[in-house]
């Protein structure tokens, strides 16, 4: 039995735009579905007429068209913060709290509460309080909370976009696990990062219309839809986009191993890696010197930090969610005062001075846009660190700005309506008209499609051209290796490496340490015993080329 | 675990330090400046841009003088002094102080070259050293430097160890702890 | 704020049945409003650190003692300032202070300072503290979990019990946006430490306005949840855990009924009308 979606319209009000727009697909039972889309493309809307949300909370929209499931069909979903989505104090009663909405008897809540926990390997959790888990564990929870209803398809909206490595991991092997076990699943994200080998069926979605229906491998063949719809690939993929450039027999992969086999096959082995000599000597321009954090419940957070950051360059944060990145940052713009050590900005210690001084020199964006954003219009709020810092800003600069990040459109919008990803961009071009030297940024990627990502890229390159130096802490690895020039790791409070990126990618018991993973292209440049690591997809192809056979 | 080594980082050089037990109740991180071209490098840069304006820089052998050497070279001197712990034969006519060290209990020399401390006389001179610590070798340069008929502009270095960092008078880049040895049962 | 909410732990108190724990806050809410005899009220409160103590929550009492010490001192102040104008009832103790004071148009003040003034300021404090204390000895023990199975046991409707939940899940989550709206701003250069209470108080006007869009988004969301989770509240709900009084519970109350009856006679005993 599939699950037919009809002609569907849809648009909020009645003499507004249609959002969706004679929408035709089907959802094939047992099988994962994902549907991907740039921001603002109906993913969201789909969600909620398929959970009913529309028409029962949503009302005054008009939806034309219907969803064709046999009558008491159910769905649920997960939704990408699971704090607001977990009622009870522990995971059973978080996982029960549906099930005892449903009415059902103590009896089969015991029986179904046992076959999830075991299902999703979660029996380790099931005595601990939801509010000291980590947040693959919280997303995890959720999903068997869900799963525990019996829902007859259960969707997930962008399930691992605020998670750390270790939690991706645990929520793909949750998705696999759901599709042995034959559960219907939509997955709607544009990042196919981690899902990408486990999804059967791709719905590519652009402006409310289906441009794409198809398999997933017909899918990452076709290179300029991907780019249409600015979904981001693994790497792996990638790979195979630039390779097959150039060879005409290569086959489509997934995971590093098939890239190995399959490239090993074309080319001739490389004579491996050239020695290099280390040539990291730029000046710090931020020191910490035995920076210790113990919070007050004990906790040691950071524990004898010593770490020069050099002027100029882009410097990564690395370490699983815990390691104390978050605390360390903190640090440096003055938020949290060490319980012993020192941070120095220039030489001079900052601990004297309060977080709006620091933030002349050193400006921190952080996570979550929401926080950030309390302007009435863009323009505004674009401006805000420099009328805070009485930094002068011309009529001029200011339309560069709009115009290149595309808001000028955007200029007296309300910057809360903006799509996840805009609101993102939006706080951090804000610091571009900032006196600071030093920028931070905490998971700038959080909600942006490959779009924004570019745009991104190009501000960073912005700063640095104009001598900033740019603190990065990200999950997105590829991506950091691809733009950091250095790197500090953390792992649980202690510094296990700081130097350049070039020194770093050699050291992999480092990364087998973290339990983070190298970038493809990284691993596959030593792997295939290329003489130098390559850091873009581009890059790597070129040297593949060369050692052609 | 009990680390033996002490971390720290000095003008963006992150250092190792080896703890050394010097006495029953405490141990030290033994600091080498010999052989560290890029701190050298580095502090001096940094202790240039904090001392005040001198005529000459003088330090006694040996562990301060590739520091006192690169000052020079920053501040654009043609010459520094190097007080010798033992009168060479080069000294045709040795300039001499006597200091008595209370903590090795001896009688200790610090001598230049007449020439040398012709050289000092009247001037404003600036005392470079590697580690500050108990201050006794502090003490005898500034014997020196006064016997001499210097004028003592100020004192100089990387790291100051235990009470000395709390000193008014010197200038330093670091202070270095003394690591305390609670007696084991 | 951090340690007013509930603590996490398997202490007798934690184990005992919620609806025991509410009837024990009713009980002794209604003991220390009709007792007001000092001896029993210092007997009641030794009951009070045992039973603390043998709980583990003693750190969390004494940081309730501190927030409320402002509020003890000024009860006890105002008993005993009350009590100047006046001589002691009873006979015994004794008194450090006794004169007619020249008062407005040459009148006099009669003062009276006495042991029965401290007495009575001492015993008002205590009460507070007993009826406070009782209230978050619950708090402390008791998630919101089993608060709301607790209140559906005794057959409040489940919105109310749901919504009593719901207040003490948003309670931190709201504290913590607030801080983290704070903790943004400044770093954006927005001065909230070195500046005079004015700007102070126009910040936290400037704060709220995030703080509100941030709260209603959460309450949507949490809408949305509750309707993924096909909350209804006409359906009838089932339970999951059950909760059933053990043989903790017969021991609380027990030694619970010895201490209050103790209470009671020492109050008979040693009564000095207040």
């Amino acid at each position: 039995m599939n699950y037919k979606v009809k002609d569907i319209s849809y648009r909020y009000s009645e003499d507004g735009k249609n959002v969706l727009n004679h929408v035709n697909f089907t959802i094939e039972q047992g099988k994962v579905t994902a549907i991907v889309g740039p921001s603002g493309c109906g993913k969201s809307t789909l969600i909620q007429i398929f959970s009913k949300v529309i028409p029962s909370l949503i009302m005054n929209g008009v939806l034309e068209g219907s969803f064709d499931m046999p009558e008491g069909t159910f769905v649920s979903v997960v939704s990408q913060t699971p704090e607001n989505q977990l009622f009870g104090y522990g995971v059973e009663d978080a996982i029960a709290f549906g099930m005892e909405n449903l009415g059902i008897s103590q009896e089969e809540i015991v029986e179904r509460m046992e076959y999830v926990l075991d299902l999703l390997n979660l029996q380790h959790l099931r005595n601990r309080s939801v509010a000291t888990l980590s947040g693959g564990q919280r997303q995890s929870v959720c999903i068997a909370s869900v799963l525990a209803m019996n829902p007859d398809i259960l969707i997930m909206d962008e399930p691992v976009s605020s998670l750390d490595p270790n939690g991706k991991l645990m929520v793909q092997s949750i998705l696999g696990q759901l599709r042995v076990s034959g559960t219907t699943t939509v997955l709607v994200d544009n990042n196919l990062v981690w899902s990408a080998d486990i999804v059967d069926h791709v719905i590519g979605l652009l402006d409310g219309e289906v441009v794409f229906d198809g398999t997933r491998d017909e899918f990452f063949r076709d290179f300029s839809l991907q780019k249409k719809l600015g979904v981001i690939i693994p790497q792996e993929v990638e790979i195979y986009r630039e390779l097959s450039k150039y060879f005409k027999e290569i086959d489509l992969f997934y995971t590093l191993e098939e890239a190995k086999t399959q490239i090993e096959q074309l080319i001739t082995k490389g004579s491996g890696l050239k020695s290099f000599s280390e040539s990291c000597s730029c000046a710090p321009i931020i020191t910490t010197h035995n920076l210790t954090k113990t919070f007050s419940d004990g906790f040691h957070a950071l524990m004898d930090v010593n770490a020069n950051l050099p002027v100029g360059q882009v410097i990564a944060i690395l370490g699983q969610n815990g390691s104390g990145k978050t605390t360390f940052v903190k640090h440096l713009n003055g938020l949290y005062k060490p319980t012993s050590g020192d941070v120095r900005y220039k030489g001079d210690s900052t601990l004297k001075k309060t977080v709006a001084q620091i933030s002349k020199d050193i400006i921190l964006v952080f996570q979550h846009p929401e926080h950030m954003l309390f302007e009435e219009t863009v323009e505004r709020e674009l401006t805000f660190c420099a009328r805070m810092q009485n930094v002068p800003f011309t009529e001029k600069q200011l339309e560069e700005v709009l115009n290149r990040y595309d808001l000028s459109d955007e200029r007296e919008t309300f910057p809360l309506n903006l799509s996840m990803g805009k609101k993102h961009m939006l706080t951090i071009l804000s610091v571009l008209f900032s006196s600071a030297d030093v920028i931070i940024l905490d998971e700038p990627t959080l909600g942006m499609d490959d779009f924004l990502v570019k745009d991104l890229e190009q501000m960073i390159h912005t700063l640095t051209a104009a001598g900033k130096t740019v603190v990065i802490i990200s999950h997105e690895i590829p991506l950091v290796f691809k733009l950091a020039d250095s790197a500090i790791l953390l792992n649980q409070g202690k510094k296990l490496f700081e130097g350049c990126k070039e020194e770093l990618s050699r050291k992999e018991e480092l990364f087998d340490a973290i339990h983070i993973a190298l970038p493809p292209v990284v691993a596959l440049s030593k792997s295939l015993g290329l003489e130098q690591i390559c850091y873009t997809v581009e890059e790597f192809a070129e040297k593949i080329k060369k050692l052609k056979k | 675990m009990e680390k033996n080594f002490y971390e720290m980082n000095i003008v963006g050089c992150i250092r190792q330090l080896p703890r050394v037990r010097v006495a029953d109740h405490f141990e030290i991180a033994s600091f080498v400046l010999l052989g560290d071209t890029e701190l050298v490098v580095k502090a001096a840069a940094a202790l240039a841009e904090k001392i005040p304006e001198v005529d000459y820089l003088i330090t006694a052998e040996a562990k301060g003088i590739p520091l006192v050497q690169e000052l020079a070279r920053i501040l654009n001197m043609k010459r520094y002094f190097v007080a010798r712990k033992s009168i060479k034969p080069y000294m045709t006519d040795p300039f001499i102080t006597e200091v008595y060290s209370i903590t090795t209990q001896k009688k200790q020399i610090l001598c230049l070259d007449k020439e040398e401390s012709n050289m000092i006389r009247g001037k404003k001179i600036l005392i470079v050293d590697d580690v500050i610590s108990t201050g006794e070798s502090l003490k005898a340069l500034e014997a020196l430097v006064t016997k001499a008929g210097g004028k003592i502009a100020g004192k100089a270095a990387i790291l100051a160890e235990g009470d000395a960092a709390h000193r008014e008078d010197i200038l330093f880049l670091e202070p270095l702890p003394l690591f305390p040895v609670t007696v084991s049962r | 704020m951090d340690y007013l909410q509930y603590v996490d732990g398997n202490s007798l108190l934690h184990r005992l049945d919620p609806r025991t724990k509410f009837m024990f806050f009713v009980v002794m809410a209604v003991v220390t409003s009709v007792i007001k005899s000092g001896v029993a009220l210092l007997f009641l409160f030794g009951f009070f650190m045992i039973m603390w103590h043998i709980s583990h929550i003693q750190k969390y009492i004494l940081v309730l003692a501190g927030k409320l010490k402002v509020l003890l001192v000024f009860i006890f102040f105002l008993w005993l300032i009350l009590g100047l104008f006046e001589s002691p009832i009873v006979p015994y103790g004794p008194i450090f202070y006794k004169r007619l004071l020249p008062f407005i148009n040459g009148q006099e003040l009669y003062i009276c300072f006495d042991w029965y003034d401290l007495y009575k300021g001492g015993v008002y404090a205590l009460r507070i503290f007993l009826m406070i204390s009782s209230f978050y000895t619950v708090l402390l023990t008791t998630n919101f979990s089993e608060i709301i199975l607790g209140l559906r046991k005794w057959h409040i409707p489940y919105t109310v019990a749901f919504a009593i939940g719901l207040i003490f899940q948003i309670i931190p989550i709201v504290i913590s946006e607030l801080k983290a709206i704070m903790e943004a701003q400044s770093s954006r250069g927005l001065e909230i430490e070195d500046c005079g209470w004015m700007t102070k108080i126009k910040n936290y006007v400037t704060f709220s306005l995030p703080l509100l869009f941030r709260v209603i988004s959460k309450g949507q969301a949490i809408s949305l949840a509750m309707h993924y989770y096909q909350l209804d509240f006409k359906v009838h709900r089932t339970t999951y855990k059950g909760i059933k009084a053990t043989y903790y519970d017969a021991y609380f109350v027990i030694a619970n009924s010895l201490a209050i009856s103790i209470t009671i006679l020492l109050r008979i005993y040693f009564y000095i009308p207040v």
